[in-house]
């Protein structure tokens, strides 16, 4: 298997009043071609930067933005943003965004939402655009009749649908979710992640499923990705992620997930994230720790264990 | 005010096991159009139940069943169409307005769903705790040892590092503490928790309802908790109601109810939720087709019929009874007609 996306060091940090903001501080990962990697972590973790440091959707007030982003074998980072935005945005990597519901135009028809990338990026004829917006319509479970209502008159499963009809409408590698279903009540929640699992296995396309709720994040995920303060805590297969933790933080996080089937016992992380202006020395997620030590002063490295499964934490490896 | 303590006090020995009892309440919105009438929204179309002093009850549903309107109007914060609520064995939908505001909304309090939205962003936290024991005339004295000892239940501690702090400079978990904190500050019997949690991120929930729990624990209060979400439901209630198109679909004991779900509803809706689980990204889950109906014009029958994998004829054509399955359940459900 290839990798669609290869991301190394990647760095994204805000300049404010109060100082930089380590948004995004120095993440590497790889995503195959069709798989999916949740993105788990607590608001402010980083999670959307991250999204919006792969998208190249910069505030101005970025102090840094580095490192390397290979997608589709192409380093993207250097690209200038004429190329970027001809080449690689809505292109080979597209984005539902967590206020998707209300990105629709309420007085643009769900038919014009959807060409008008083909038209304008592609420069296809509009009666192949509509032939093509008809296609990912149907395949998203909306009836073909629909492309021609205004999005006002949908409802919020509907809506979502759509925005995912428009994400998927370029044929992309990659497709970023952030927090897709969150705003969606309980039962459109489940039809749209079954949908978002009918694509994945039809498409081959990669999902990176950014989410808080590490239950939901289970149902995409191949590959976890745990974020806490800016970085990944712990990288692995969902097997061993969900199955066995092995940073204190993914720990706590999986024993605070009130679950439907089994009566396991609840515990909360004491305390709350740091802020990313001064992040703690060395592990950031030391002040909270249960088996802090002193050799936590200094930053843990990411140590491997087997070839796909990391954890940043001074417990797994000797100093 | 003499008024309402004695009130109060005639109320209070003459306590019952039952706090709270709901029978057959309707809150009907009207659709106006020009002066007249000419329908109405169902938002609550005949509910029973009872709370006892300490019970904690879930009412779960999806948005749109009612759960809010149900909890509007035991707040009197909505007209209700027909039936009664009794607390305390007054029937508060016919009390006059001076026992309403001295008496009841003393013994209710309220946690609402925005924590943003329900701290007016001008007031500082102890403006916010000290208003409702202005409005209630207690001393000054009082109002502020009161206030003190909230913030340190609620673990807001030192509490003279909150009270000068506007609602912008604390996180939304430190503002739901807050919001607790002022909804208990009147010691109230009852609460009243709309959503409490569900704006928070999923690791804060277990932390505050943890608390909530604790707190509930500590004063006997009851709780109506409102939520969408099973899960916590399961682990922060004795009795778990399941409420659809305005309706109860199912009433029991939370664990019993989630173990085994008996209304197809209830069933479908527990199926949908996920627990942690690699092994889920290769099931796709069943749904009910459709979305809940217009309570405009509810379906005549059974509301869930054009939805339900089990439909029978007689669901669409005659609304089903409530029926015991044993002491402590009912389900609203032809299938379980004996």
């Amino acid at each position: 298997m290839t990798s669609v996306l290869d991301v190394r060091n990647l760095k994204l940090f805000y300049r404010t009043e109060a100082g930089i903001v380590r948004a995004v501080d120095g993440i590497g990962f790889t995503i195959s071609n069709g798989r999916t990697v949740a993105l788990v972590g607590e608001s402010g973790s980083g999670k959307s930067s991250l999204a919006r440091a792969l998208m190249r959707f910069l505030p101005k007030n970025v102090s840094e933005y580095s490192g390397s982003i290979r997608i589709d074998g192409v380093e993207v980072l250097g690209m200038d943003e004429y190329e970027f935005n001809r080449k690689i945005r809505w292109k080979k990597i597209t984005y539902v965004s967590q206020a998707a519901l209300n990105s629709l135009n309420p007085i643009m028809k769900v038919v014009d939402h959807l060409i008008e990338p083909l038209i304008l990026h592609y420069g296809i004829p509009k009666k192949e655009a509509i032939e093509r917006a008809r296609e990912v319509l149907v395949r998203v479970g909306i009836p073909e009749d629909f492309l021609w209502r205004y999005s006002f008159e949908l409802s919020g499963g509907m809506k979502q649908r759509v925005v995912i009809a428009i994400s998927l409408i370029s044929n992309p590698k990659i497709v970023i979710l952030d927090e897709p279903t969150s705003a969606l009540d309980v039962m459109t929640q489940a039809s749209i992640i079954n949908l978002l699992k009918e694509l994945k296995n039809k498409l081959g396309v990669s999902y990176i499923f950014i989410t808080h709720d590490i239950a939901t994040s289970s149902e995409l995920a191949d590959e976890v990705a745990v974020m806490y303060a800016g970085q990944f805590v712990e990288y692995g297969p969902s097997e061993r992620v969900y199955v066995e933790p092995l940073h204190p933080y993914s720990k706590g996080l999986l024993n605070s997930i009130p679950r439907l089937r089994t009566d396991t016992a609840l515990a909360s992380i004491n305390g709350v994230p740091p802020s990313l202006i001064n992040p703690p020395k060395g592990c950031r997620f030391r002040p909270r720790c249960p088996y802090v030590k002193p050799v936590c002063e200094e930053e843990p490295p990411l140590i491997a264990f087997g070839s796909e499964h990391y954890v940043r934490c001074w417990l797994y490896g000797s100093k | 005010m003499e008024v309402s303590n004695t009130f109060s006090e005639k109320v209070g020995k003459d306590s019952t096991a039952e706090l709270l009892m709901v029978k057959e309440l309707r809150v009907w919105y009207p659709i106006r159009k020009f002066f007249s009438v000419v329908g109405h929204v169902k938002a609550v179309d005949g509910v029973s139940f009872t709370a006892k002093r300490g019970e904690v009850i879930a009412i779960v549903g999806e948005s749109g069943c009612g759960k809010t309107t149900l909890a509007k109007a035991i707040m009197k914060l909505v007209p209700v169409t027909g039936g009664s609520i009794l607390f305390e064995g007054i029937d508060i939908t016919k009390a006059s307005k001076h026992v309403i505001r001295t008496w009841y909304s003393r013994n209710v309090g309220l946690i609402q769903q925005d924590p943003y939205g329900a701290m007016p962003s001008f007031m500082n936290v102890k403006t916010i705790l000290e208003e409702p024991l202005k409005i209630h005339h207690i001393e000054k004295n009082e109002r502020e040892r009161k206030i003190y000892e909230m913030l340190t239940e609620v673990g807001l501690t030192p509490p003279e590092d909150y009270v000068g702090k506007y609602p912008h400079m604390l996180s939304g978990g430190q503002l739901q503490r807050v919001a607790i904190a002022r909804a208990l500050v009147l010691n109230p019997k009852l609460v009243l928790a709309d959503e409490p949690v569900s704006m928070l991120d999923a690791s804060l929930r277990v932390e505050i309802l943890t608390l909530f729990k604790e707190l509930q624990e500590k004063y006997g209060l009851a709780v109506i908790y409102i939520t969408h979400d099973f899960a916590t439901a399961k682990y922060f209630s004795d009795r778990v109601i399941v409420m659809y198109a305005g309706q109860f679909v199912e009433v029991g004991n939370a664990k019993e109810v989630i173990k085994k779900p008996l209304h197809p509803y209830t069933e479908a809706l527990i199926n949908v939720i996920p627990d942690p689980d690699p092994k889920n990204r290769f099931v796709i889950r069943k749904t009910l087709s459709g979305e809940p109906p217009n309570l405009i014009k509810p379906p005549p029958g059974c509301r869930l019929a054009p939805r339900c994998p089990y439909v029978m004829e007689k669901c669409k054509i005659k609304e089903p009874p409530n029926i015991a399955v044993n002491e402590l359940r009912l389900v609203k459900c032809w299938l379980y007609e004996s």
